[in-house]
């Protein structure tokens, strides 16, 4: 077993790590006994205000990805890895601007607590079919996103402690199963907001450090290597246009993900989107910026091609730059973040098979105690396929198993039709199951093109070529192209849903959010403006099932 | 050169966030616009939310 990375300064390194973990449990099991219902734990979350909401929309991703895969993307590629926010920037802008009101506002009219119902009531499908369908990429690609949390939290351990990599994603894999099975609420709002923060600071600090340690890192990258300075990392023609295309499509997978248009779902006051907007915005400069600093400067830190394993660049100039006691408490709040965003994607994975596919086709009339006994078991058989998943693809950089594995398939299948459920009356059930196959199979096939060929005997293109370009561009552009393209094509070759529902609520879209009475409702008075919400996201809605269940408690 | 980096390369690396930056702006003031526009028209249909 190797040792630590930490060096000298592992101790204290690691008794901050550990005593800050000790505290969040505390400070989540103490939360969760002051509060009685989940209506509870929301309203808590959300009387935080919107500073908290757009902090919360963006800290979702401080995860794996944000946090360890953007510096590994800027150590290999240089500088144009500041484009990994090219296309998030603008499409969450986009998305706040076009999606957010409008999803907020259909929410309150359909009463829909998951993706999959949602997209169910708005094109008045009765055979289940685009609920099924969604259902099932839900399973698929959020289990791909829980199986990159624990490659992720393997990661952070090995670093620490020194452990194979092996180690660190079963523990990390049993931490996740284990406090979502039987641990209850690991987190709570302010506890995600904190550890957003606490991320979102050392990536604004670790390069300020930087600076004062090493100067400007230009010139030294230059001297490496020119391509690390260079906007388009050295490359020319359709190489460089498709590398550029790659970062772009990137943002093509924010409509898609649920985690983000959860926060959409989920919001209290429609009058402060825009300054949740302003926030989540703020954060990704910040974020993005810093994250390709980061790994920029583990490059001047520690040479060119020092570092085999990418993924582990941020916690090691966290480890060089900052205190021991504050490395301890940054790197035990990404593992924390990990933690949670894992957990919170195996419970929406859990839901799409309890609730949408058992509940919704298999079995009608399950009772409560019955759907939360299986949820249990569902939870450990994603969480196990998860850590078997991190275990094959441990050799993988986390930048690329999410972005292919999880917000790409995700992105291209219920993108589209979540944009067009909002914005076109036209579309029908069967133009979004289509998109939504479609989607995600080509996600997957771009993703293989160069296992693929040579085994059929083609061999890629040469370097270079558009044909190159073409397969190797990241497949999200590629597949929510193809995408849309089918939902358009099916919709309008099949039979549109209800006009004058569909009207009726779109209608609602050009009132205020106080202005909708939700008379539609079958259960009466949902979410109304600065009232009392009750659970109206995906993750709140599993909460709210396991919570009014028992189900920590009845074995 | 500026820092080590070419001119061209820090107006293509920058570029897009000042105007992205300029996008927020300019969403900000739209919207706050756009909803108070709309709360003034419902404004009877409206309580104390």
């Amino acid at each position: 077993m190797a040792d630590g990375i930490a060096g000298g300064a592992s101790t204290w390194v690691l008794v901050t790590f550990t005593l800050y973990l000790i505290v969040l449990v505390g400070i989540g099991l103490w939360a969760s006994r002051l509060m009685d219902t989940v209506g509870d734990y929301v309203v808590g979350g959300r009387r935080v205000g919107p500073v908290v909401t757009g902090f919360s929309e963006r800290a979702s991703e401080m995860s794996g990805w944000l946090t360890l895969g953007v510096p590994g993307d800027a150590y290999g590629t240089g500088v144009m890895a500041v484009y990994n926010g090219l296309g998030m920037i603008p499409a969450d802008l986009l998305s706040w601007a076009g999606i957010a009101k409008r999803l907020r506002k259909y929410t309150e009219i359909v009463r829909a607590v998951t993706l999959p119902t949602f997209f169910e009531i708005r094109l008045q499908d009765d055979t289940g079919m685009v609920k099924g369908v969604s259902a099932l990429v839900l399973i698929v690609f959020e289990g791909g996103y829980v199986g990159a949390q624990i490659v992720a939290a393997g990661t952070l351990l090995r670093v620490l402690t020194g452990v194979e990599m092996w180690i660190g994603i079963l523990v990390g894999g049993a931490i996740v199963i284990g406090y979502t099975v039987l641990g209850g609420y690991f987190a709570v709002a302010w506890t995600d907001y904190l550890q957003g923060a606490i991320i979102l600071a050392a990536f604004a600090v670790l390069p300020v450090l930087a600076v004062g340690e090493y100067g400007l890192p230009f010139e030294q990258l230059s001297a490496m290597d020119a391509s690390l300075t260079s906007p388009v990392a050295g490359m020319s023609g359709w190489a460089a246009l498709f590398g550029l295309i790659s970062y772009v499509a990137i943002g093509l997978g924010v409509p898609g993900n649920p985690h983000i248009m959860v926060r959409f779902m989920g919001i209290d006051r429609v009058e402060d989107i825009r300054l949740a907007a302003v926030v989540a915005q703020l954060f990704m400069f910040v974020a993005y910026i810093g994250a390709a600093l980061v790994g920029l400067y583990a490059l001047v830190a520690f040479g060119q091609g020092s570092i085999a394993n990418t993924d582990t660049v941020m916690p090691r100039l966290t480890l060089e730059l900052f205190p021991p006691v504050v490395a301890g408490v940054v790197l035990a709040a990404a593992l924390a973040a990990m933690m949670s965003s894992a957990d919170s994607q195996l419970l929406v994975a859990t839901s799409a098979v309890v609730e949408d596919v058992y509940h919704g086709f298999l079995d009608r009339e399950a009772t409560e105690r019955e759907l939360v006994r299986y949820s249990r078991a569902v939870t450990l058989a994603i969480g196990t396929a998860s850590v078997a998943f991190a275990y094959l693809a441990r050799e993988t950089p986390i930048y690329t198993l999410v972005l292919d594995y999880a917000w790409g398939g995700l992105g291209a299948a219920l993108g589209p039709t979540l944009i067009a459920a909002l914005w076109w009356r036209r579309l029908t059930a069967k133009g979004a199951t289509a998109s939504m196959l479609v989607g995600a199979s080509t996600m997957i096939l771009w993703t293989q093109w160069s296992a693929i060929l040579p085994a059929v005997g083609i061999g890629m293109p040469p370097e270079g070529s558009f044909l190159n370009g073409l397969l190797s561009v990241y497949g999200l552009f590629p597949a929510f192209v193809l995408s849309a393209m089918t939902l358009v094509v099916v919709s309008l070759l099949t039979t549109p849903p209800d006009r004058g529902t569909v009207e009726k609520h779109f209608s609602v879209f050009r009132k205020p959010l106080p202005a909708i009475d939700g008379t539609d409702a079958e259960d009466g008075g949902y979410v109304t403006d600065g009232g009392t919400p009750q659970a109206c996201t995906e993750l709140d809605a599993v909460r709210h099932q396991i919570a009014t269940s028992e189900y920590w408690d009845n074995e | 050169m500026t820092g080590g980096l070419s001119t061209t390369a820090w107006l293509a690396l920058g570029g897009p966030f000042v105007i992205y930056l300029l996008a927020l702006v300019g969403y900000y003031i739209l919207e706050g616009r756009r909803e108070r526009a709309l709360r003034e028209e419902y404004e009877g249909e409206i309580g104390d939310g």
